[in-house]
């Protein structure tokens, strides 16, 4: 994974130094509020409901054990000790006191991070594959150039007063695991001729107005990629709107101007801009790949591994529901689940954290990763090291089998703590997570998203349900769509009627689910599956059936 | 955004912590709901409100609709409520449906 240079290093620490100045010179009023929010968004620091909240980067949710440790040391020394893990593979620490902030962002820098970008209207953290260079299907690990991408954003001179916030996936698999075509500009690599290119689509997006992403260029070339993006962000920066920002992001511009209009002004910009990029960022990126080398993967005695699948009947099923498959045979990937039935989904305490760095440092090449699904991730470890790891887990409460199933759902923070929530989500998934989780194999893969407002950071528009918390004549009323998915083939959810109360909403999901099971061909039809083959009519019929008969 | 209704309290977070707080009759500002003024009028509340708000000691200060039923001061909106309650503290949902149950 990339480790700081000293460069990296002095520009983080000067960060932090500005910042404590700036936080000293608000507590002795020589700062106004006005003056001091546009400095604390730009570290990461927002005002939530109950207090401040400090949102950490993860690059492309890459971890060291060290920095995991130091994360469940922030959790407990300046906070309540957990952290929670959010879709855009970050960590947010919802507790801290302002005065603690910049002593927060001090113990991040001796960690190699910080909290640059994770607000305002910038380049967020660029998201990944949480399989990222343990693959199956991947042609090729995406996080150097998602690495690269982060270098030329950080603290880029031209788009650190974007219109809105813009954010970038990439993707390297034959599926998308990264959802690319929800995000401002999706990258997914492809080859042509054996090398590396990406496609790259552009204008996709979730919150108030969601938009699938279109693809704008094909079969990029890797030294094409930075000048394209620049481009793209360029034309954004000029044209995007700034008079209201719930029109302000690109792909509102890209609805206005039209695909063809828009890229011919990107390729205006290119013409502009070619001769800027020299290559010395190509040099640049030949520095990333060579830290981002596999791991070496030497073969292990598989038997105690194959003995536990035999023996042990709760190693089976999680073997089954939270490790895949890994590009070298003998080896695998362990998705560490942070929904535990019934507790608030992407929550790991200091505890757990702890433990997942400790067995990341034994069994895992001392790497983590975070997935936007807000789970953990070891990405290589040996199958005959999975017994063990098992049992560490289980012991912190980290071991839910549950992967892919209804409990494995994605939740914002919502009302709970979130100030822009108009109802709560925390509490919706604990309890859908603990109402079926004796039926949950049986119910088979199905993604539940939940989001506590329109700005959708649960991603509710594509889940096969999706769930929206609203303030209905100050009662949360909760809609409901069906047939949402992220990847290549993305397409946002339908709308399936009027919103449910809570209570209502449990019964309504009972009723969902009832129908699932009767309509499906076979056991292995996946809930997402049936809703494609018999169109939403019949659950949206079985959502309000009662309401109808009554 | 709707016309606020009295009876309300004045509430801000605090700058240094972040902490939810409440105006107290001696332009304090207290942490607990209890100990806040009750404001009947909805326009003396706004000037006590502004008189109070010191940006050196809190932040964003707005008036929170409150009901005095039995002489206990609580929000009437529930995001209001969590706010003063924290998370955690969830409802009760009706059982589940016996077909589901029963798999």
């Amino acid at each position: 994974m990339y480790r700081y240079n000293a460069f990296d290093r002095e520009f983080v620490r000067e960060r932090v130094a500005q910042y404590r100045d700036q936080v000293a010179r608000r507590l002795a009023g020589t700062l106004t509020e006005d003056e001091f929010k546009p400095l604390r968004l730009m570290n990461g620091v927002y005002l939530q409901l109950h207090a401040y909240m400090l949102r950490v980067a993860i690059p492309y949710g890459t971890l060291s054990s060290e920095q995991l440790r130091g994360l469940a040391a922030i959790a407990e020394r300046w906070d309540r000790g957990y952290g929670h893990f959010t879709t855009r593979q970050n960590i947010q620490f919802n507790w801290p006191k302002l005065v603690d902030t910049p002593d927060i962002l001090d113990a991040l820098a001796d960690i190699d991070m910080h909290a640059i970008q994770t607000s305002g209207n910038t380049i967020r953290n660029v998201t990944t594959d949480q399989f990222a260079g343990a693959a199956l299907d991947e042609i090729a690990d995406p996080r150097p150039y998602a690495e690269w991408i982060r270098q030329w954003s950080t603290d880029h001179p031209e788009f650190q007063f974007l219109p809105r916030k813009f954010k970038i996936a990439i993707s390297a698999g034959a599926e998308d695991r990264a959802a690319i075509r929800a995000h401002d500009i999706g990258l997914r690599m492809v080859e042509v001729d054996t090398a590396p290119a990406f496609d790259i689509y552009v204008g996709g997006g979730l919150g108030r107005t969601p938009v699938v992403g279109e693809l704008l260029f094909q079969n990029v070339p890797v030294a094409a990629l930075l000048p394209h993006l620049e481009g793209i962000l360029s034309v954004y920066n000029l044209m995007g709107r700034r008079d209201n920002k719930y029109k302000a992001r690109i792909k509102i511009l890209l609805q206005s101007m039209g695909l063809n209009k828009f890229k011919q002004a990107v390729e205006r910009i290119l013409k502009q801009i070619n001769n800027t990029f020299d290559g010395n960022e190509l040099l640049a990126l030949d520095l990333i790949r060579a830290q981002f080398a596999s791991p070496s993967l030497p073969s292990r005695c598989l038997d105690a591994y194959y003995e536990a699948i035999d023996s042990d009947a709760s190693f089976r099923q999680w073997v089954e529901q939270n490790v895949t498959p890994h590009r070298q045979a003998g080896y695998a990937s362990v998705t560490v689940s942070l929904k535990a039935h019934g507790q608030a989904p992407g929550d790991a305490s200091a505890e757990q954290m702890r433990r997942v760095a400790d067995i990341a440092a034994s069994y895992a090449f001392d790497e983590v990763r975070v997935s936007h699904q807000q789970n953990l991730v070891l990405p290589h470890v040996s199958q005959a090291d999975l017994p063990e790891i098992h049992q560490q887990l289980l012991a912190v409460g980290l071991a839910t089998p549950n992967v892919g199933l209804v409990s494995d759902l994605i939740a914002c923070p919502g009302m709970d703590y979130c100030a822009l929530a108009t109802a709560r989500s925390i509490p919706i998934g604990q309890t859908i997570a603990k109402r079926y989780a004796a039926q949950e194999v049986e119910l088979g893969p199905v993604s539940i998203k939940i989001s506590g407002c329109i700005n959708a950071c649960g991603h509710h528009h594509i889940g096969d349900i999706g769930i929206l918390g609203l303030d209905r004549a100050g009662v949360e009323n909760y809609q409901v769509t069906l047939g949402g998915r992220p990847g290549l083939d993305a397409a946002l959810g339908e709308k399936m009627g009027p919103g449910f109360s809570e209570p209502e909403l449990m019964l309504a999901l009972d009723r969902l689910f009832i129908t699932y099971l009767r309509l499906r061909e076979a056991s292995s039809e996946p809930f997402a599956d049936a809703v494609k083959r018999l169109g939403v009519g019949p659950f949206r019929d079985a959502l309000y059936e009662v309401a109808r008969a009554a | 955004m709707p016309r606020v209704k009295a009876p309300v309290v004045v509430s801000a977070n605090c700058l240094r912590s972040g902490a939810v707080v409440y105006l107290d009759a001696a332009n304090n500002w207290v942490i607990d709901l209890q100990a806040a003024t009750c404001f009947d009028c909805v326009e003396v509340a706004t000037v006590a409100m502004q008189r109070a708000e010191d940006e050196a000691v809190v932040i964003g200060a707005y008036l929170v609709p409150v009901s005095t039923r039995l002489g206990e001061v609580s929000p009437t909106h529930y995001r209001e409520a969590i706010r003063l309650a924290g998370p955690g503290g969830y409802i009760t949902y009706p059982s589940r449906s016996p077909a589901l149950v029963s798999l």
